[in-house]
């Protein structure tokens, strides 16, 4: 099997068919593991391809896989976060509706290594196609006989089930998943219990990321140092980019986690230059989460580590350009405004504290701050971060606290001219 | 369980496994904020108002919703917690409205409480705050949505206690709001006590609302006499009337809640068609006379037919509604008259009611038990109505004197008694009924919030009740109108019985005051 999430003949128009998926090797590392017969060896392949989770956290896999409880005897499950709502982020999509395969394949390898009983494939409510082709590619295995009881005789059974949210950004969180999953309000719970103790119905439950599991394939059926032969050490294997924002050509590209920013953004292989041939004002390297760097600090290479030296995270992989012309306050007012749209309200200093820095972003930006207000807005965000049930507390102060901080001085501008200084074309994402 | 051995604020504790740091705080006095937890719900956490400091741990803790450990070091008072408290108040009141001198909760909310403590008197929130709908929730409770803190305290209660779910969450972020789920409003037999539980002025009873300020309200400890659990409350009254009754939290009786019959249950005892005067019937039926008078008729007639037929013709009945005292006056005072009937009005049976969290008892009076226990001891013998009408139709019981006390429109089965054959019937209650109309004499007692004393609920549980107000009218507490008639009959036991009665249970039944504390 290729050591690659985007196969040569893959398109996200049509989902790879199971006859196609295994043309190219797939699911011979669930024959493999299945005939082996023992799960520790799936998670130690694991561990030695040195994967770590593409969610956001990256948290090694086979460690967090280690977690679940050898001996248990009740159900336990493994889910597939496919919630993919981060602003800036499509990876996830593509995997899905291109290889939806190999994206199975891989959570039943999670399955078996955890010794679950059941998978769960928690898709975003808005990803219509991708549940199109999850759905087919897990008929079409069990009708194979490559999912369900005894599986080709090997006495593991196993089952695949699909479940869709109802479009809240906050049930791709962890535990708001599980809530979710469940049928209930997606509300993030307080850890611990951490999921491999109480996860999904109270059972030991593994949580992962829809890249992460689209990489155990691979793994398995070629090595995991074949995988970790990719990059460097603690940053192994293919890396998937959302690339966006101001730059020629936006798109998703694969690359080894060796590359750095300001490649992927000049390069001709990727994003081939910032559009319009302006300069770069600010790079997001992860997703709305993800602190901002300034033009400056872009030569770093975009894996888990560098980026967490240099100040901020490879998150999602959501790299958004921002060019000269573009207004960070407004960057930062929109990155707010949909942090206080997806809040959810559940614990108190994110809701009424990511709404009150909303308030005073949308003031600044339309000339009706006052001095004093960005530190009040930082002051804010501070005390959102570490208060909170979930990380998104954490997302929201990082992320448009980063903002204010490094382009302080246009926060500052607006006040003084009593509105926003840059075009009205300038930089601006979806959102509210 | 073992126990484990931790320290807070550089005290030792030692807690049961699996207390939460929270709970072993508590119990050594050290009082953590909180808005959402609560002792007798699931601990969600969301408040972030307990968040302490635990040695070795980079992040705050809820300390609700985290359990101790062995060797644990927990700091509720440094620096650090302090600015997360004030942080997390600061929060709160960003939207709140702020409405304290328009708002029922004043006085006794903790919003307000904390304000103290962690609030700001003045506030850098510049901003639009969001504004909510004042809504009904059901027909005793109003919500004003826009003081609520999304403690969910309330949603918790009717998912986990009354087991009815009417209320959860409805959109998202700061714009969330507790709703009625569809068109099922709040009608549990449990519903008032999301009231009682709203740490701020969010969810009001409809019945008190605007009735009077917190702070000039009389608070009294007493039980509920509306079933046999006898639930220990907390009557709030003023100027003399009941304004509304709340739980004390009791684990041996109700635990922290009570049902919203026994809430509103003054309403039956107090108002319209309450008896306020001696009622003697005569030949132009029924009229009013004084007390003197008419506790010089029931000495003169139970003498006579005690003198005529002697003293065992003479029976009485106590009742559920009395409490343990004054059945055992009465019971003590007829025996010492030579009576050995005696019997009980039973209380009204209904089917008790089960939720996953409290049970109403079928028993539709406080102190079952308690009478049952006194008569049997005092006369030795307790009969059925029904053997009791055996022997007044044999002509072996002449009279009858009664303690009564139900509710309005509670009717005592007294119909084939064959009271119409005695020489002699009285009662002391709060209700002209059928019953009563049938009597010689009617003597206006207490309603239960009325009474001294004490009651005993169907699980042996024994609890002080007290007064919150004197009778209306000419009316006097039952007590006071046995003694009278003990004064009247023989003048010289009178001590001896105050002293029989009142030594009686606290040497005999380890009586002891009913916890208090009010959550």
């Amino acid at each position: 099997m290729e050591l690659t999430l985007l196969p040569a003949g893959t398109s996200a128009d049509h989902p790879e068919t199971l006859d196609a998926y295994q043309a190219r090797g797939g699911y011979a590392a669930w024959r493999i593991a299945l005939g082996r017969g023992d799960p520790q060896r799936v998670i130690d392949e694991v561990q030695r391809s040195g994967l770590r989770g593409r969610g956001g956290a990256g948290f090694p896999t086979a460690r967090k896989w280690s977690f679940m409880p050898k001996d248990g005897h009740g159900p336990a499950f493994v889910c597939c976060n496919a919630d993919e709502s981060e602003p800036g982020t499509f990876k996830d999509r593509r995997l899905l509706e291109a290889t939806p395969h190999q994206v199975l394949e891989g959570l039943l390898l999670a399955c078996y290594a955890v010794r679950a009983t059941c998978g769960y494939v928690f898709l975003r409510w808005e990803y219509p196609r991708a549940a199109r082709a999850m759905q087919a590619a897990i008929d079409e295995a069990t009708q194979i006989g490559l999912i369900g009881s005894d599986v080709l005789g090997t006495g593991y059974s196993v089952e695949v089930r699909l479940r869709k949210g109802a479009g809240t950004y906050i049930s791709g969180e962890e535990t708001g998943l599980l809530e979710t999953t469940e049928g209930k309000r997606g509300w993030p719970r307080q850890k611990p219990p951490f999921p491999a103790a109480r996860g999904l119905f109270g059972m030991p439950t593994t949580v992962n990321n829809v890249e992460t599991l689209a990489c155990v394939p691979v793994i398995v059926s070629e090595g995991g140092e074949a995988f970790a032969a990719i990059g460097l050490p603690g940053n192994t294997g293919p890396k998937l980019y959302c690339l966006s924002g101001c730059v020629r050509r936006p798109g998703l590209y694969e690359a080894p986690m060796t590359v750095t920013l300001r490649e992927l953004i000049l390069d001709d292989r990727f994003g081939g230059g910032v559009a319009d041939g302006r300069p770069p004002k600010a790079v997001i390297p992860g997703g709305s989460s993800a602190p901002v760097l300034r033009a400056e600090e872009i030569d770093v290479p975009a894996d888990f580590d560098h980026l967490q030296a240099a100040g901020s995270m490879l998150g999602s992989a959501g790299v958004m350009v921002l060019d000269d012309r573009t207004c960070m306050v407004r960057v930062a007012a929109n990155a707010c405004g949909f942090f206080d749209h997806e809040s959810c309200g559940q614990c108190t200093p994110c809701r009424e504290g990511v709404h009150w820095v909303r308030q005073i972003l949308d003031r600044i930006e339309s000339g009706r701050g006052r001095p004093g207000d960005a530190d009040v807005a930082i002051d804010r965000l501070d005390a959102i971060a570490g208060q909170t049930i979930c990380p998104f507390g954490e997302a929201v102060a990082w992320g448009v606290g980063s903002i204010i901080r490094k382009f302080r001085e246009e926060f500052d501008e607006h006040i003084r001219l009593r509105g926003c200084p840059f075009p009205a074309w300038g930089f601006r994402s979806n959102g509210s | 369980m073992s126990d484990v051995r931790l320290t807070i604020d550089d005290r030792e504790v030692v807690v049961p496994e699996g207390t939460t740091i929270l709970e072993a705080a508590r119990s050594v006095g050290i009082e953590i904020p909180h808005f959402c937890y609560h002792p007798g719900l699931s601990a969600p956490s969301n408040c972030r108002m307990c968040l302490v400091e635990v040695q070795g741990q980079d992040k705050l803790v809820p300390s609700c919703a985290t359990a101790v450990a062995d060797g644990m070091v927990v700091r509720t008072g440094t620096p650090r917690v302090h600015e997360s408290h004030r942080s997390v108040m600061e929060f709160y009141l960003s939207n709140h409205p702020l409405d304290c001198p328009v708002c029922d909760q004043a006085g006794e909310c903790v919003l307000q409480d904390y304000s103290y403590g962690w609030g700001s008197a003045t506030s850098r929130f510049e901003e639009t705050k969001v504004t909510q709908p004042v809504k009904d929730v059901g027909p005793d409770i109003v919500l004003y949505a826009d003081r609520c803190i999304m403690c969910t305290r309330c949603v918790r209660f009717l998912r986990e206690v009354s087991g009815t779910g009417e209320l959860s969450v409805i959109h998202r972020g700061v714009r969330s709001e507790i709703h009625v789920a569809g068109d099922r409003p709040v009608t549990n037999p449990l519903a008032g006590n999301i009231v009682d539980i709203c740490p701020v002025g969010a969810l009001c009873s409809k019945d008190f609302l605007f009735k009077c300020r917190v702070w000039w309200l009389t608070s009294t400890a007493s039980a509920c006499p509306r079933c046999a659990r006898a639930c220990s409350i907390r009557v709030d009254s003023s100027e003399g009337r009941i304004l509304r009754i709340k739980p004390r939290e009791n684990a041996a009786v109700n635990g922290m809640w009570i049902c919203d019959e026994g809430r509103f249950a003054f309403r039956q005892w107090h108002g319209a068609g309450r008896l306020d005067v001696p009622l003697v019937n005569g030949d132009r039926g029924f009229t009013h006379c004084d007390w003197d008078e008419a506790i010089a008729l029931a000495a003169r007639s139970l003498r006579q037919v005690a003198m005529r037929y002697g003293g065992e013709s003479v029976a009485f009945i106590g009742s559920p509604w009395a409490t343990i005292e004054e059945n055992m006056l009465l019971a003590r005072l007829f025996v010492s008259l030579g009576a050995t009937m005696g019997s009980l009005w039973p209380a009204p049976a209904e089917s008790p009611q089960r939720f996953p969290g409290f049970e109403i008892s079928g028993e539709k009076a406080w102190n079952v038990a308690g009478a049952r226990r006194t008569l049997m001891d005092v006369a030795g013998q307790l009969l059925t109505l029904d053997r009791l009408a055996d022997e007044i139709e044999r002509g072996r019981v002449r009279a009858v004197y009664a303690l009564g006390g139900a509710y309005r429109g509670a009717l005592v089965p007294c119909d084939d008694l064959g009271l119409e054959l005695l020489e002699f019937f009285a009662i002391q209650t709060c209700f002209v009924t059928d019953k009563g109309l049938k009597a010689n004499l009617i003597l206006p007692g207490a309603s239960p919030y009325e009474k001294v004393g004490t009651v005993r609920n169907e699980r042996g549980v024994l609890q002080e009740v007290n007064a919150v107000m004197s009778p209306p009218g000419q009316a006097r507490r039952d007590w006071d109108i046995l003694m009278a008639l003990a004064k009247a009959l023989a003048a010289t036991v009178d001590d001896d019985l105050t002293r029989a009665v009142l030594d009686r249970p606290a040497a005999q039944w380890n009586y002891t005051r009913s916890a208090s504390g009010n959550e």
